[in-house]
């Protein structure tokens, strides 16, 4: 399986290795990654390539659920249902502080 | 006003009264801060102790427990107590003392990155490099820590930023924000399932304690006539001799609950994960049912097991809601006629102490909101099985990351959490060695806990399971060279006596509970008794050993 999950974040110190850790502990691969920093200095455009035997819902969740991520989605570029189409995943957990 | 002066201030700001910690070089300035606050230290005499006390403090009383300890070493060893508060849901706000933020990255003397190290571990973790951050980052770090599915949260502390001074801090003072209530939709389908459902079984688990719900558990289980199974968090969540509820599943689960669990065409799951000493096998558990999964992590819903229905938001609301009663007369009374005919059997003719016995003896003598906090091992399978559980707050055990050790500090940290209840520990005699240091602080603070120490001189668990799967090949497992516990209870200033022999029990029992400070029961086991029954390694539930089947 191979997708390719696309992710804007808050530049807050460690956000992306957060992201990097949750998906190695889950024994994803990234193929390739870019990073780049919002003029104002306040996010993070994040882009990843990746590749696992794992379902891929769960670590999506996973990454999701990182409080320095705003918004994220993900499409499947080898395998999955929906091969192809980005999927935005909204699903965030119950009661997120202001 | 100093940085660690800020602290101090955002940390009574968030109604906390108790902090469980260690002191060092690098949180110095933050001790220095508090004295004259109105904040209690209890100093713990290993950090882990620390982690592992505020972990107790929150499971007993709901609220978040903090712990603190200073850089390298000393934060180090909070990671096990903070993991341990991970795997367990339990809030938890970690401070930890760094070295200046000129000197990070040095390896400057007593630095470790631990907010690199704790990533994994922690729901969410922080480093302050400005002073002016400080109170923002305690309200979010305890915001973070209730909010959702409970977590610990780290906050690393550089020693220059809590020096600094600054004026005209603002303090936020906390909240808990109400849960969400549950899509509508969600709710109607879950009716239906259950209305339609011939064999419907609950599975509660330590969402229950985490959303205060076990009222509504009990008004859901008497409306709907369900029977119920608890996971080993999940314990106490409805009262252990309501007459439906069958008793924990999983590894060393009754087998009313594990027979039922397979039989049933309806899995009602609130506040739990499918976790694999619950489910043994996973493509064989309740391999009929329909999944209904309550909880409040979008992550745990399909994580293990595909649902028919999720149920996201509180938990009470959807309890409420789903008062229907199905026709399933049929399906309770053969649950009863298991729970009957495989109900636990006490009749032990032995003059050795048997340990289940003395589980349910101490169940049954125990003063009225007792709280029993376990070590890891056999011991705390046997609580699991033979403690008759009435509030899941009531039972402190270490389920997901199982450290032993847990169970002293954890019962520390109940008794300050609830100061008019009896806290007792079971521990084993592998357990205690772990964090036994902290007797000095039992006795520094006069805390009343009573520990009850199973000693079988082995590490029991891992015995038996040398036992039962590796052709009784017994590796490292021989503890016969223990030192005397009485003596060593004795020379921490805490009164301590042994039971022997299975007439002594009920006596001493009972002079353990009279007695009114800390004190410690060592009681000699059969080195050879083994926890029943047991579904082996990579087997569906239903496959499960029992002592006449070895």
């Amino acid at each position: 399986m191979k997708f390719t999950v696309s992710i804007r974040l808050t530049n807050t110190e460690g956000a992306l290795e957060r992201l990097l850790g949750r998906l190695r502990q889950r024994a994803f691969e990234i193929s390739s990654m870019s990073a780049e920093r919002t003029a104002d200095r306040a996010y993070l455009d994040a882009r990843f390539t990746i590749e696992g035997t794992r379902d891929v819902e769960p670590v999506i969740k996973q990454l999701a659920k990182c409080y320095e991520v705003l918004n994220l989605k993900f499409q499947y570029t080898e395998g999955g249902a929906q091969n192809g189409q980005w999927q935005h995943h909204t699903e965030r957990e119950v009661c997120l502080p202001v | 006003m100093k940085g660690a002066d800020i602290l101090i201030k955002a940390l009574e700001s968030e109604g906390v009264d108790v902090i469980f910690g260690y002191p060092g070089g690098a949180i110095m300035p933050v001790y220095d801060a508090l004295v004259g606050s109105k904040l209690k230290h209890i100093l713990v005499r290993h950090e882990q102790a620390a982690a592992l006390a505020a972990d107790g403090y929150a499971r007993a009383s709901g609220n978040v427990g903090v712990c603190m300890a200073t850089s390298g070493p000393g934060a180090t060893n909070l990671l096990t107590g903070i993991a341990n508060a991970q795997l367990d849901s339990v809030p938890m706000v970690a401070i930890t003392g760094q070295v200046s933020t000129t000197l990070m990255g040095t390896d400057a003397f007593q630095e470790v990155d631990i907010f690199g190290m704790s990533m994994s571990v922690v729901k969410h973790n922080f480093i302050v490099r400005k002073t002016s951050d400080i109170a923002k980052t305690i309200h979010d770090a305890f915001e973070l820590a209730r909010s959702g599915r409970p977590g610990p949260v780290l906050v690393d502390l550089p020693k220059d930023v809590v020096s600094a001074d600054l004026e005209d801090v603002q303090f936020k003072t906390s909240s808990s924000k109400p849960m969400p209530r549950p899509e509508a939709k969600d709710l109607h389908v879950a009716h239906d399932l259950i209305l339609n459902s011939a064999q419907p079984l609950i599975y509660a688990g330590g969402g229950i304690r985490i959303a205060g719900a076990s009222k509504e558990l009990t008004a859901f289980v008497d409306a709907t006539g369900i029977p119920v199974v608890t996971t080993l968090q999940g314990l106490g969540a409805i009262p252990a001799d309501h007459p439906l509820n069958l008793g924990m599943l999983g590894m060393h689960g009754t087998k009313a609950a594990n027979f039922a669990v397979q039989s049933c065409d309806l899995l009602i799951c609130i506040g739990a994960r499918f976790d694999d000493r619950v489910t043994g096998k996973l493509a064989e558990f309740a391999p009929g049912a329909k999944v209904i999964h309550m909880d409040a992590d979008p992550a745990e819903i399909g994580k293990l097991r595909m649902v028919q229905c999720a149920i996201m938001g509180d938990i009470k609301v959807a309890l409420n809601f789903l008062h229907v009663r199905p026709e399933i007369d049929f399906w309770v009374k053969r649950c009863m006629s298991n729970k009957e005919k495989y109900a636990w059997d006490y009749d032990a003719p032995m003059e050795s102490v048997y340990a289940p016995k003395f589980i349910k003896e101490m169940s049954d003598r125990s003063p009225e909101n007792t709280i029993v906090s376990c070590d890891v091992g056999q011991h705390q399978m046997w609580v699991a099985q033979h403690y008759g559980f009435k509030s899941p707050n009531n039972h402190l055990t270490s389920g997901g990351l199982g450290t032993m050790g847990f169970g002293l500090p954890a019962a520390i940290g109940a008794q300050y959490a609830s100061p008019e209840s009896c806290v007792v520990t079971v521990s084993g005699d592998g357990s205690i060695m772990m964090n036994i240091q902290e007797l000095a602080t039992l006795k520094r603070y006069n805390i009343p806990v009573k520990i009850v120490l199973f000693d079988n001189k082995a590490l029991g668990m891992v015995r038996q399971w040398q036992e039962l799967f590796f052709n009784e090949n017994y590796s490292e497992v021989d503890l016969s060279d223990n030192p005397d516990f009485v003596k060593v209870a004795e020379a921490f200033g805490i009164p301590s006596f042994r039971v022997e022999r299975a007439d002594e029990v009920n006596d001493a029992i009972d002079r353990m509970f009279n007695h009114k400070g800390p004190v410690l029961l060592h009681v000699l086991i059969d080195p050879k008794e083994n926890v029943w029954p047991l579904v082996p390694p990579g087997k569906s539930n239903e496959q499960m050993m029992e002592a006449k089947t070895v």
